[in-house]
C-alpha cells in the first residue's frame, strides 16, 4: 500500500517538475483573465502571438544550441541584418525578400559554428564577437547616416510584403502560423531523426557524443545553422512589421530568447529538456509585457523594466523552488 | 601467419609534449581470441587502444586490420570498419535513455523517422540476451545503476556486431555476478568468430576468460604470452618489471588489542532515505576499519553522511567524544573529520591548480595572517609532503593535472594529513592507481593509524581490506550485514556476509 | 633507471607546455602590437599625450567592471548585470546629491546600493543555485527600471561647478583622478589575486566546484563576495562616470558595458570555465577596446567600423590563443 502511494506521489513531482513551464503559464493566465478582463479577449490574443513570433522563433533555434551545450548571443544581430537585407533584396527581386534574409541567417550561423567547432573559440565569447561584429555589419549595409539614430529610414516595398506579418488566416496571424509551423517542424527534428537526438549527446557530454562515433562537429555546426537560420527567419518577420531600416531594433532580443529557452526548462548546461516547452518561456514571457500594458494606469515607463524584471525572477525563484522539491 | 591475425599492429610510436607514450610496440589478435592487454597505469594500454579506435593519430608504425592497412581518424571510422570498443570511462549520454544510448548514431527508422518502438524492443531483447532483465529501458541511464550503465555501454558494443570487441576495464563497476554475465557474453562472441581485446586489473578475470596476454611496461611492448604459461606472481612481475611477492604478500600484523582504546567515532542509527538503513559504526583512535560492500551497498553513502556531505534523516553521530550536527562537509571539517572520494577528477583535484595549491587548499586559513598568504609557509608545507610521501613530481608549481593517478592521490591525502585529522574517510583510495603506488599508499595509510588517528576506509578489492584493516563491516543493501574482527577477517567470511545480505540478529552471531 | 628516465621525462614534459603557453602568450601579445602599430602608423597623431589621455578615461569604466568580471569568471560564473548595477550606483549617488546630502554621503551610498545589488546576484546564485546568466539577466532588466525609479525620472545633470562635478574633473599631482583610482584598483586587485585566501578559494570552486565544497571551502561566502566585489568596482565605475559627465543618464549609463567588460576578460585569458584569474591579461583586455573605438574616431571612422573592428580583434587573439 505504502509502495503504491509513494509511487503516485513520485509520479505527481515528476509531471509537476516536467511540467513546471506550464504549470507557471496556466498560472499567469488565470491570474491575468482575473484581474484584466482585457486579457482573455481575441484582439489581444492576437496581438500576444504577434508579438511573440520574432522572438519565439529565435527562442527555437536558441533552445537547440543551448540543447547541444552551447550559446549564441548573436542571434539579435543575425535577426537585423536578415532585416535589412530582406528590404535591400526586395527592391531588386521581389522573393528575394523571403529567401534572401534565411540564407544570410543560415550563412552567418555558419560562421559561427566554424570558429566554434574549427576555431576552437568558446561559444560564449565567439558569438559575442560575432554580436558586435554583425551589428556593425548592419549599420554597413543600411549605408546612410552617420550614428544609429540617424540610420532608420523607410523603404519602398512591394504590397504584399507586409501582410506576411500583418495578415491572417481564419483569425490567427500568419506570424503565429510560422511560428506554431517552426515549433512543430523543431519538435519533431529533436524527437525523431538521427541529427536530433545527436544535439542531446552532444550537449549531455561532447567527449562521450565523439567515443560513440558521433559527428561532433557536424551536429554544431548544423546547430548554429539552424539557429541563424530561425533568426533570418525572425529578420523576415521584422522587416516586414517594420517596412524599414532599423540597425538598432533587436537590442536585447538574444538574452529574452535565451531567458525564455531556460524558462521552458532546458538548463544552460545542456543535454536536457524538451524543445516544445520552449513555447511555455516564449508565452510567459510575452504575456509579462502585456500584463503590464494593462496594469499602466499612471505609472511611468521605466516600471515596464522593472516589473518584468521580478516576474522573470518569480518565475525561475518558483522553478528552482519545484526542481528542489522534486530532487528531496 | 598474418592471415589467422585478425589485427597486427607493428612498430606503434606515439608522443604526447615530452613523453613517449608508446615506442615500437607490436600487438596482434588472432580471429575469434580473447587477448589481454596488461600493464600498469601508465604503461600505454589505453593510448595503444585510442590510437587503434582513431582517437589518437600513431606517429609511427602500421596497422593491419582483417587483412587491410588502416589509419582510422576518429572513433566513427574504427565503428564502420568493425572495431567496437567500452573505454575505461563510461562514456554515454547520461541524460538519454538506455535505448537511445545502445543505438544512438544509427537508429532505426521508419519513414525516414525514428522508429522508438522497435528501438526499445530490440533494446530490451539485446539486453535480455545479455541475462539483463527488468531494466526499464525508455528511462533516462543516469537513473539506473552504474553497474546496468555498464551493461548499456556493453551493450552499445556488441550490438554493432563488430569484428574486434575492446574492452578497457569492463567490470571496474560490476558485481561477480554481473561480472560473470558478461563472461558469458564474451564466449559467445567467442563462438561467433569475433576477437576480443580485454583490459583489466582484476588478474583473476583475466585469467579466467582470456587465451594470451600482452604486457606493457613503460609504453614498450615486455612480450606476448599464451595465458598457460603463466601464473599471477610472474604476470605482476613482468607488469612492474621486479619481483613482486613482496608487493602482494604483505599481511597487516594480527590484532593490536585496539578496541579497548576510546573511540573516536561512534554512529547509531545511520539512516538516509532507503540508501542507508540504521548502520552503527564504531571506530577507536589508530583503528582501520574496512567497509566492504557491492554497489549502491550504501558504501559511499555512509562516507558521505560521516562527512555532512549528505544529511542523514535519522540516527547520532559522536566525534571525539561530543555530538555532531553535521549539516555541510564544513561542520565535520572542524570536527577533524578528512575525506577523499572516490572520484578523485570530479571531486578531489583542482586540475588547474599547482600541486601545492591543492595540498595547502583547506589549510590556507592557516597559512595566512589577516587573509594574506604565506607562500613561504605554502612552499614549506608541500616540500615536506611531497619529501615525505615520495610525489613524484617537478616541483609544487607543477600542474596537478600532469600528475599521473597515484601520485594525485598521495596529493590529496596530504591534503589532509596536514590538518592533522582525528578520523579519516578513504572511499576506494586505492582506485585507478598501479601497484607500487598501492603499497606506497597502504603504509601511509598505516602510517597514519599509528599515530593515532582512526581511519575508515571503503573498498571493493577486498585483498585492500584484508591487508590493511583491523576489522571491517559489510554492508549489504544499505544495511550492516555483519562485522568481522582480528583473526575472523577472511576472504570466504566477507564473501558469505555479502551473498547472504542481511538478516536481523545476525550481528549477534559474529560478536566476538 | 626507470626512475630517473621518468623524472627528466616529466621535466620535458613540463617544459614543452610552458614553450606552448609562450608561443600562445607572445602570439597574442605580437598580434595585438601589430595591429596597433599597423593602426597607428595610418593614424596622424596617434602617438600623443592626448590620445594616451583620451584611452585611459575612455577605459576606466570598462577596465573597472572587467577586473570585477575577472574574478567573476575566475569563479566559474557570469555578470551581465553589470551595466545595470552602474545605472542603480549612479543613480543613488545623483538622488542622494540632488536631495542635498553632501558629497561623501551620496558617493558611499552608491557604493552601498552597487554592494547590495552584488549581494543580491551573489545569494540568488549560490543558495538558490539559479544559474548566473539568469539572475544577473533579471538584475540587467530590473536594474535599469530601478534606476530611473530611484531617480524619479531618466536623466538629471548638475551645475558645472557642483563638488560631484569638480570630484570628476580632480587631479592628483597632474593625472586625473580616474587614472589614479584605475592604477589603485589594479593594484588592488593584483595584490588580491596574488596574495589572498579569498582569491585561492575563487580559483578553486572555479575549477572544480564539488572539490572546492569538499575541501571545506565556504562557497556561499565566497560566490557572494565575489559578485559584491564586482558590483563594488561597477558602482565605482559609475559614480565616476557621473562625476565626469556631470549628470545621470540612468537609461543610457554603463549600457552595453558588459559586452566591452567580457570581451577584455576573453582577450585577457582568463577562462570561460573557471579557473585563474588573469589581472594583467584585463588591464591590457580593458585598455585594447576602448582604443580601437578612439582610434577609429581618429581615422575618422563610423562607430559601426569600430564594432566590426573590435569583433575582428576578439575572434583573432582567441585565435592564437586557442588550445588544440
Amino acid at each position: 500500500m505504502k509502495t503504491d502511494s509513494a509511487t503516485i506521489k513520485t509520479g505527481v513531482i515528476d509531471t509537476v517538475k516536467s511540467q513546471g513551464p506550464l504549470v507557471m503559464l496556466v498560472v499567469l493566465c488565470v491570474i491575468a483573465g482575473i484581474c484584466f478582463p482585457a486579457f482573455a479577449t481575441s484582439l489581444n490574443l492576437v496581438n500576444i502571438s504577434r508579438q511573440i513570433s520574432m522572438f519565439g522563433l529565435l527562442a527555437l533555434g536558441m533552445a537547440f544550441v543551448i540543447l547541444s551545450g552551447g550559446i549564441d548571443l548573436s542571434v539579435g544581430s543575425i535577426a537585423v541584418v536578415a532585416s535589412i537585407v530582406a528590404l535591400q533584396a526586395g527592391r531588386w527581386f521581389a522573393p528575394a525578400a523571403v529567401v534572401a534574409p534565411i540564407l544570410v541567417g543560415v550563412a552567418i550561423g555558419a560562421f559561427n559554428g566554424a570558429l566554434i567547432t574549427w576555431g576552437g573559440i568558446p561559444p560564449f565569447i565567439a558569438t559575442l564577437a560575432m554580436m558586435l561584429g554583425v551589428k556593425g555589419l548592419a549599420f554597413v549595409l543600411a549605408g546612410e547616416g552617420r550614428s544609429a539614430a540617424a540610420a532608420e529610414q523607410v523603404v519602398n516595398v512591394s504590397g504584399w510584403f507586409p501582410v506576411i506579418f500583418r495578415g491572417d488566416c481564419f483569425g490567427i496571424p500568419y506570424p503565429a502560423i510560422i511560428l506554431i509551423a517552426a515549433l512543430g517542424v523543431a519538435v519533431v527534428v529533436s524527437k525523431y531523426t538521427s541529427f536530433g537526438r545527436s544535439v542531446f549527446a552532444v550537449g549531455g557530454s561532447e567527449e562521450a557524443a565523439r567515443m560513440m562515433g558521433l559527428n561532433v562537429n557536424k551536429c554544431k555546426m548544423l546547430v548554429y545553422m539552424i539557429c541563424g537560420g530561425c533568426a533570418g527567419a525572425a529578420g523576415l518577420l521584422l522587416a516586414s512589421r517594420l517596412k524599414a531600416i532599423d540597425p538598432t531594433a533587436t537590442g536585447g532580443w538574444e538574452l529574452t530568447a535565451i531567458a525564455a529557452v531556460v524558462i521552458g526548462g532546458i538548463p544552460l548546461t545542456g543535454g536536457l529538456g524538451k524543445i516544445g516547452h520552449v513555447i511555455y518561456g516564449v508565452l510567459i514571457l510575452g504575456i509579462i509585457p502585456n500584463l503590464i500594458n494593462h496594469l499602466r494606469i499612471s505609472l511611468p515607463p521605466w516600471y515596464n523594466e522593472m516589473i518584468t524584471g521580478m516576474l522573470l525572477l518569480a518565475v525561475v525563484l518558483l522553478q528552482s523552488l519545484i526542481a528542489k522539491r522534486g530532487t528531496r | 601467419m598474418v592471415e589467422d591475425c585478425l589485427l597486427k599492429m607493428t612498430g606503434i610510436c606515439k608522443a604526447f609534449p615530452g613523453v613517449k607514450a608508446l615506442q615500437d610496440v607490436d600487438f596482434s589478435v588472432k580471429y575469434g581470441q580473447t587477448h589481454a592487454l596488461m600493464g600498469e597505469n601508465g604503461a600505454g594500454k589505453s593510448t595503444l587502444i585510442k590510437v587503434l579506435t582513431g582517437i589518437y593519430q600513431k606517429d609511427a608504425g602500421e596497422i593491419v586490420f582483417d587483412a587491410e592497412s588502416i589509419a582510422p581518424t576518429d572513433a566513427a571510422q574504427s565503428q564502420h570498419m568493425g572495431i567496437s570498443t567500452i573505454y575505461q570511462e563510461l562514456n554515454l549520454a547520461p541524460c538519454l535513455s538506455v535505448a537511445e544510448n545502445i543505438f544512438i548514431g544509427r537508429e532505426p527508422k521508419k519513414y525516414g523517422l525514428i522508429d522508438w518502438k522497435t528501438i526499445e524492443s530490440r533494446a530490451r531483447s539485446i539486453l535480455g540476451d545479455m541475462g539483463v532483465t527488468g531494466v526499464n529501458v525508455s528511462r533516462p541511464l543516469n537513473e539506473h545503476s552504474v553497474a546496468i550503465q555498464q551493461m548499456a555501454a556493453i551493450a552499445r558494443a556488441l550490438s554493432l556486431d563488430a569484428k574486434l570487441l575492446v574492452m578497457d576495464e569492463p567490470t571496474s563497476s560490476l558485481s561477480e555476478t554481473e561480472a560473470g554475465l558478461l563472461f558469458d557474453v564474451i564466449r559467445r562472441v567467442k563462438a561467433r568468430g569475433s576477437s576480443v581485446i580485454f583490459i583489466s586489473h582484476k588478474m583473476s578475470e583475466v585469467f579466467e576468460i582470456c587465451d594470451t596476454a600482452t604486457i606493457l611496461r613503460d609504453g614498450c611492448l615486455v612480450g606476448e604470452y599464451p595465458m598457460a604459461d603463466l601464473t599471477k606472481l610472474k604476470m605482476v612481475s613482468l607488469m612492474i618489471g621486479r619481483d613482486a611477492t613482496s608487493v602482494l604478500h604483505r599481511k597487516k600484523e594480527v590484532s593490536r588489542g585496539l578496541d579497548d582504546r576510546e573511540l573516536v567515532l561512534k554512529a547509531r542509527g545511520l539512516s538516509r532515505a532507503h540508501r542507508t538503513k540504521e548502520i552503527d559504526i564504531d571506530i577507536a583512535g589508530g583503528q582501520i576499519l574496512g567497509v566492504a560492500g557491492l554497489l549502491g551497498s550504501g558504501r559511499t553513502e555512509l562516507a558521505r553522511i560521516l562527512f555532512g556531505d549528505e544529511i542523514c534523516d535519522g540516527g547520532e553521530i559522536e566525534i571525539a567524544g561530543a555530538a555532531a550536527h553535521l549539516r555541510t562537509p564544513r561542520d565535520a571539517i572542524r570536527l577533524g573529520v578528512g575525506f577523499c572520494s572516490e572520484d578523485r577528477k570530479a571531486e578531489g583535484v583542482f586540475p588547474h591548480m599547482s600541486v601545492m595549491e591543492n595540498m595547502t587548499a583547506g589549510i590556507l586559513g592557516e597559512l595566512s595572517a589577516g587573509g594574506v598568504l604565506s607562500r613561504k609557509a605554502q612552499m614549506q608545507v608541500a616540500q615536506t609532503y611531497i619529501d615525505k610521501l615520495g610525489i613524484k613530481t617537478s616541483g609544487p608549481d607543477q600542474r596537478m593535472g600532469e600528475l599521473s593517478g597515484g601520485n594525485q592521490q598521495k596529493v590529496l591525502l596530504a591534503r589532509w594529513l596536514c590538518k592533522k585529522p582525528v578520523l579519516m574517510i578513504l572511499d576506494e583510495p586505492m582506485r585507478g592507481i598501479d601497484l607500487g603506488a598501492k603499497s606506497e599508499i597502504e603504509d601511509i595509510i598505516a602510517d597514519l593509524a599509528g599515530k593515532g588517528v582512526a581511519v575508515l576506509m571503503i573498498s571493493s578489492e577486498m585483498e585492500e581490506l584484508i591487508r590493511s584493516c583491523d576489522k571491517i563491516v559489510v554492508l549489504s543493501e544499505g544495511r550492516k550485514a555483519g562485522q568481522l574482527t582480528a583473526r575472523e577477517i577472511s576472504e570466504e567470511r566477507i564473501v558469505q556476509m555479502l551473498a547472504h545480505g542481511s538478516h536481523p540478529g545476525q550481528e549477534a552471531v559474529h560478536a566476538k | 633507471m626507470p626512475n630517473s628516465a621518468n623524472t627528466s621525462a616529466l621535466g620535458a614534459f613540463r617544459r614543452a607546455i610552458a614553450q606552448r603557453q609562450n608561443v600562445r602568450n607572445y602570439g597574442v601579445w605580437s598580434f595585438l602590437l601589430l595591429s596597433l602599430g599597423v593602426t597607428a602608423w595610418f593614424t596622424p597623431g596617434f602617438l600623443s599625450w592626448g590620445t594616451l589621455d583620451n584611452t585611459l578615461i575612455q577605459a576606466f569604466p570598462v577596465l573597472l567592471v572587467a577586473l570585477g568580471m575577472t574574478m567573476v569568471m575566475s569563479s566559474g560564473g557570469i555578470d551581465i548585470s553589470v551595466g545595470a548595477i552602474m545605472a542603480i550606483a549612479g543613480a543613488v549617488s545623483g538622488r542622494l546629491y540632488t536631495s542635498n546630502a553632501g558629497l561623501a554621503p551620496s558617493v558611499a551610498g552608491g557604493i552601498l546600493a552597487g554592494g547590495l545589488c552584488g549581494l543580491f546576484n551573489g545569494t540568488l546564485i549560490s543558495k538558490f543555485k539559479i544559474q548566473p546568466i539568469i539572475v544577473t539577466l533579471v538584475v540587467m532588466i530590473a536594474g535599469r527600471g530601478l534606476a530611473q525609479t530611484i531617480l524619479g525620472k531618466p536623466s538629471v545633470s548638475f551645475s558645472f561647478n557642483s563638488s560631484l562635478n569638480v570630484l570628476g574633473q580632480y587631479k592628483i599631482a597632474g593625472l586625473p583622478i580616474q587614472i589614479v583610482i584605475m592604477i589603485a584598483a589594479v593594484a588592488m586587485m593584483l595584490f588580491v589575486v596574488k596574495k589572498t585566501v579569498f582569491a585561492k578559494h575563487v580559483e578553486a570552486i572555479g575549477d572544480n566546484p564539488r572539490a572546492a565544497r569538499l575541501v571545506g571551502i565556504n562557497i556561499l561566502r565566497t560566490t557572494a563576495c565575489v559578485y559584491v566585489l564586482c558590483s563594488i568596482l561597477c558602482a565605482v565605475a559609475g559614480i565616476m562616470k557621473v562625476a565626469l559627465t556631470g549628470g545621470v543618464n540612468a537609461a543610457g549609463l554603463g549600457k552595453f558595458i558588459e559586452l566591452d567588460a567580457i570581451a577584455a576578460v576573453a582577450i585577457g585569458g582568463t577562462s570561460f570555465s573557471g579557473g585563474r584569474a588573469r589581472i594583467f591579461g584585463t588591464v591590457i583586455g580593458a585598455v585594447i577596446i576602448p582604443l580601437v573605438t578612439v582610434i577609429a574616431g581618429m581615422n575618422d571612422m563610423r562607430d559601426h567600423h569600430a564594432m566590426i573592428f573590435k569583433a575582428v580583434i576578439v575572434i583573432g587573439v582567441l585565435l592564437v590563443r586557442r588550445e588544440r
